[in-house]
């Protein structure tokens, strides 16, 4: 199943800055020239094969009637004559098996070519199409079964959580739940996984992964024409266009926000400054340096799930859950820039936890969510100066968050936008301001990136908005074909990574253009690092500025910190 | 007399046939690397041009010793 091809050619790059006409000429010109020689090469191992085949068939079935008419001059019997035309056989069929070989060389390079200038678009087959389209009328189908089955929980949910905002406004609602273990520092992987489930169900979502976002849109679709357009749908078609209004997956979202909103306790979000003494080890070796690469800040962004990032001997930053981390950044010219780590989903519903499934639905909502709520808190305690440049670093949840505030105008009125980077996050639903640098990383077996119902060549694109996506299965990596078969490990930010290593081995100019952008705000001269663990509690719990020894910290909040 | 003809095929290839189309698998072999060898002026600055001009000139040395057999094909057919 697998194609067995380098990383590097098992990706799609949407979005970017072109190449001048002058140079995209010449790239063209160069990529034909190494096509007709494809071409050329094909015929020729073409020509081989069928020669080898007419000496060999002379060879091993001779006709019964006709007595043999070849008379090689050099050959006076039978024997020596089927041995020279075995010979010439054999080497005509090595020829046509090295001619082979050139022919796929050639045409990858014109292939590699095309891609790195930005000038490849993977077409899809007319197979393709029908393909897409059937599972996208069926999974439609089931959504509007499901809508119509769901229609009094989600019109009874949408009542409740209103009926609720309106008698609970400013009143204490609930406390948060008790405390959050202190995270323990996991010890590094010695080794990437290079092996994964192999089971039946491993082996058919190797297969059907791709048609995932059919599947999503499909059923966001159906699920969507059994709602009227609600005041959610108008307020959001006013502040971010009609097509936001009308959007299936951000409706669908909408409708399951307001279910998940309606269970869980009515809560504040704040976050909480962490000292030494919360972290379950030393502070990161990195906390005092800037990231300097893209793929770095996102490695430290993994650095903040409690179980670690699973890059090879990479510590973990021993942090709590739901903890976030702002960068300050200081470059040689003197000034400032900020970069924000926001890591992604680390529980189902959590009363305590900000980064779970209801700010998940939040965000696909285009909705207030708590994570973007902790960001701008933290962001503020940090003392980011409104014309100071933040970038964005997210992974998962973190990634729908990152392009959530930089979508937001009410966030860029207090910050400006430096750039946004996602790895496995569904983004495809957000509208970009231009001018600001964005990379998103996806592959085709994670799911969560397609679940904004778009595959990663469908994705927003802009000259500097790009997306990097990759069929997995496809790689020689055992990593990848490992991780092509599991969810959970298409999706952890190690997979993200190697996607990244191979758009830059690739040297793909969208991809240098993009990074190159983000890597100036990245790197710097000096750095400083702080931590924040973002929390959600009931809000007569929380006491603004309550002043050192005022009161103890909520239950969940780490021992030693004070609210903020 | 003349034989029967055969229902069959002949299945005795003619040497100077089978040679012809070597002879014109070599040319295809031979413009193909033209081809290539003219992508390599590329007039494109960039690490991925590069890259292209080192696979392509690669691929070119691979031709050279896969024409070298065609040769010999096309030899022992002569003999």
């Amino acid at each position: 199943m697998t194609r067995g091809l380098p990383p590097e050619e098992t990706l799609t790059v949407a979005g970017g800055r072109a190449l001048s006409r002058v140079d995209a000429e010449a790239v063209h010109g160069a990529a034909l020239l190494l096509d007709g020689a494809a071409e050329g090469l094909r015929r020729a191992a073409h020509r081989c094969l069928g020669a080898a085949g007419t000496l060999r068939g002379a060879v091993w079935a001779p006709d019964p009637v006709t007595p043999p008419a070849l008379a090689l001059p050099s050959a006076p019997d039978g024997a020596e004559v089927e041995a020279v035309r075995r010979a010439a056989a054999a080497r005509l069929d090595e020829a046509a098996a090295r001619l082979r070989a050139r022919t796929s060389a050639a045409e990858r390079c014109a292939w590699r070519l095309r891609l790195a200038a930005g000038l490849y678009r993977e077409a899809e087959s007319a197979a393709q199409r029908v393909t897409d389209g059937a599972v996208t009328l069926l999974a439609g189908a089931a959504g509007a079964w499901l809508g119509l089955q769901a229609l009094p929980v989600l019109a009874t949910a949408s009542v409740a959580g209103g009926v609720r905002d309106l008698l609970t406004t400013g009143a204490a609602t609930g406390t948060p739940t008790g405390p959050l273990r202190a995270a323990q520092l996991p010890e590094p992987p010695s080794a990437p996984v290079i092996s994964g489930p192999d089971g039946l169900l491993a082996r058919a979502w190797r297969v059907v992964a791709p048609l995932s976002d059919e599947v999503v849109a499909g059923v966001a679709t159906g699920l969507g024409a059994t709602r009227p357009l609600s005041w959610s749908d108008l307020r959001r078609g006013t502040a971010e266009g009609p097509a936001a209004a009308l959007d299936p997956v951000t409706r669908g979202a909408g409708s399951l926000s307001d279910v998940v909103t309606a269970l869980l306790p009515r809560s504040v979000t704040r976050v909480v400054p962490l000292t030494e003494d919360d972290l379950a080890g030393p502070p990161p070796a990195w906390a005092d340096r800037p990231a300097g690469t893209v793929a770095e800040a996102l490695a430290r962004t993994a650095d903040l799930y409690p179980q670690g990032s699973g890059v090879v001997d990479r510590p973990a930053a021993g942090v709590p859950e739901g903890t976030l981390a702002v960068e300050q950044v200081v470059h040689d010219d003197g000034t400032t820039s900020w970069t924000v780590l926001i890591p992604g989903t680390q529980a189902f519903l959590s009363p305590a936890n900000p980064f779970d499934a209801a700010t998940d639905l939040s965000l696909m909502a285009h909705e207030s969510a708590d994570v973007s709520v902790a960001v701008e808190q933290a962001l503020d305690a940090a003392g980011a100066a409104p014309d100071e440049p933040v970038v964005l670093v997210g992974h998962s949840l973190g990634g729908i968050a990152a392009v959530a505030l930089a979508a937001s105008p009410a966030f860029r009125a207090q910050h400006r936008v430096g750039g946004v980077v996602t790895a496995g996050a569904p983004t495809a639903t957000f509208a970009l301001p231009a001018g600001v640098p964005v990379l998103h990383l996806e592959n085709d077996e994670e799911l969560v990136s397609a679940v904004d119902g778009r595959s990663s060549g469908e994705n927003r694109t802009s000259p500097d908005r790009v997306t990097v996506g990759r069929r997995l299965l496809d790689s020689t990596d055992p990593a990848d074909v490992a991780a092509a078969g599991s969810i959970p490990l298409a999706h952890i930010v190690p997979t993200h990574l190697r996607t990244l290593t191979a758009a830059q081995r690739s040297g793909s100019v969208q991809v240098a253009g993009v990074t190159g952008r983000l890597e100036r705000l990245l790197d710097g001269s000096r750095a400083r690092t702080r931590f924040f663990a973002a929390r959600r509690a009931g809000p007569a719990a929380l006491v603004l500025a309550p002043g050192p020894g005022t009161t103890s910290p909520p239950p969940g909040v780490p021992t030693g910190a004070t609210l903020h | 007399m003349t034989p029967p003809a055969s229902p069959f095929p002949s299945p005795a290839p003619d040497p100077a046939a089978v040679r012809g189309v070597v002879l014109a698998a070599r040319s295809d072999a031979v413009d193909a690397a033209a081809g290539a060898r003219r992508s390599l002026a590329v007039a494109w600055e960039s690490t991925a041009a590069d890259r292209f001009r080192d696979d392509v000139a690669a691929l070119l040395a691979d031709l050279d010793a896969d024409l070298r057999l065609l040769e010999e094909a096309a030899a022992v057919l002569a003999r």
